[in-house]
């Protein structure tokens, strides 16, 4: 919880999140059935003071977003292991996109080779985090796409 | 199309919106015009309670339910309340992955809240969020629970029934129904009752129960969800008597909760520090000391208390009362 802690007892944090903490929602958009990594994430991000939704194993896009919605969630964290990351992620964009929620931010991560990530990049989808990356980076990047998406989420009070 | 147009259509973003504002700031404004305009919507769901301990089955089992319901034409959505960690203050919210496939065939409403160390604030969030689910047309609003704790009553207190679920091979069963959980209970089910001992527990059930239903289920093949659908139909029927009598148990539940933060309060601070001393050297007796302390708290609050209640006069919405339809 090394970075966690300190930002959430932050003015910064508390200005953003009041009394609602960030909300993430870990989804694996494919046939892909290995799910041992968002565990450990999961627990990573509960334990930097995140409310962590799991939408469990092999949820077609259209069903992510709707849980996104009916948890009203900051950031979706997509992860793909089975190299299927330029359909299944991109979908999950496109649909909040005709919905027009800019107030849900998408982050990957996966076996995913460098070309792809500036193709995703470009889409909005940021992070896509290879095996290796520690796992504070990925919770600093999430922290930081929570707060932009709560920023458009709640008018101002 | 405003906010609670969209609520009373059932437009799914819009009723998350507004749970979002109820949970954000339960007492603030936004969240009292909410609660303000769905006053005169019709529709009134019949709020049903399901704990136990962790481990049992409740979200497996209420998957189940909603199909049952659903497919004898009811409306259900679904409130699912996890414990945030008292150390980092997030929180896994797993209810979810159990029941995916029942809530995504039939379109069911679901959402997971965290109780975010909050004890008496998390009953009026839910309540507030049951407002809103209730506008949106729910024949049943399902209040999940852990079955751990004081938070956990408080929240059920706002049930209109209350199912409390057990399964052989959990420890001491009366471990398991402590904190209140046993008085406010209308129902107990058995859940995983083809392994060994349910049978045992549902005896025992039996013989504490006075009278309350024990519902012997398996979520896993599907024994006992009707029966239990028969149940909450045949309550829902009579819903009306119900709810004068449960009424008081909710406002006793929301009072007690109340006086518990006010007894954390009075225990800190210097004076705290100078009676507990004067106890500790013989001085004078705990009675005392309460008493001291509750009279010198009384004197300092009647400033405040005043304010409070001309706040409370100016809100909207009095959490724990239904108003009377219209």
């Amino acid at each position: 919880m090394a970075g966690g802690g300190s930002r959430r007892s932050s003015a910064y944090y508390r200005r953003i999140f009041g009394s609602r903490p960030p909300r993430v929602l870990l989804a694996k958009p494919g046939l892909d059935g290995h799910d041992r990594a968002i565990y450990v994430l999961a627990q990573a991000l509960r334990d930097a003071g995140m409310e962590v939704i799991y939408a469990g194993l092999f949820t077609p896009p259209e069903e992510i977003v709707e849980i996104a919605v009916a948890e009203d969630v900051d950031v979706i964290g997509l992860s793909l292991l089975n190299g299927q990351h330029m359909t299944g992620f991109p979908k999950v964009v496109r649909i909040l996109r005709e919905m027009g929620r800019d107030d849900i931010a998408v982050v990957g991560g996966g076996t995913i080779p460098p070309q792809d990530r500036r193709a995703l990049e470009d889409m909005g989808i940021t992070g896509n985090f290879g095996p290796g990356t520690p796992i504070d980076d990925i919770v600093d990047h999430i922290w930081k796409r929570a707060a932009e998406a709560r920023r458009r989420k709640l008018p101002a009070t | 199309m405003s906010l609670i147009d969209g609520i009373v259509r059932g437009d799914p973003a819009s009723i998350s919106r507004a749970i979002t504002i109820l949970e954000s700031d339960p007492g603030g404004e936004a969240a009292g015009e909410i609660i303000n305009s769905l006053r005169t919507s019709r529709g009134s769901a019949f709020v049903i309670g399901i704990t136990g301990p962790p481990g049992v089955g409740k979200s497996t089992l209420i998957g189940r339910l909603c199909d049952e319901l659903t497919s004898r034409g009811r409306t259900v959505s679904i409130l699912a309340v996890d414990a945030s960690s008292p150390f980092s203050g997030g929180a896994f919210l797993g209810n979810r992955i159990r029941m995916e496939e029942q809530l995504h065939r039939r379109g069911v409403f679901m959402r997971s809240m965290a109780s975010r160390g909050s004890a008496g604030g998390l009953g009026e969030s839910v309540w507030g969020a049951v407002r809103v689910l209730s506008a949106a047309r729910s024949d049943y609003v399902v209040v999940e629970t852990v079955g751990a704790g004081q938070s956990d009553v408080d929240v059920i207190g706002i049930a209109d029934y209350v199912l409390v679920v057990v399964a052989p091979g959990f420890g001491d069963l009366v471990q398991a129904l402590k904190a209140g959980m046993l008085e406010i209970a209308d129902a107990f089910l058995v859940n995983k009752s083809d392994l060994p001992g349910a049978d045992d527990l549902g005896r025992y059930l039996e013989e504490i129960s006075g009278g309350r239903p024990v519902i012997m289920a398996s979520a896993v093949d599907g024994r006992g969800i009707g029966e239990l659908a028969d149940a909450l139909e045949a309550a829902r029927g009579n819903a009306g008597t119900m709810r004068g009598e449960r009424a008081a148990v909710a406002v006793r539940i929301a009072l007690e909760s109340l006086l518990r933060d006010e007894v954390k309060g009075l225990m800190e601070g210097t004076r705290a520090r100078r009676m507990v001393a004067d106890v500790a050297a013989g001085r004078i007796s705990p009675h005392e000391a309460a008493e001291r302390m509750l009279g010198a708290r009384a004197r300092e609050n009647l400033g405040g208390a005043a304010e409070r209640g001309r706040r409370a006069a100016r809100r909207t919405h009095r959490p724990w009362h239904r108003p009377a339809r219209p």
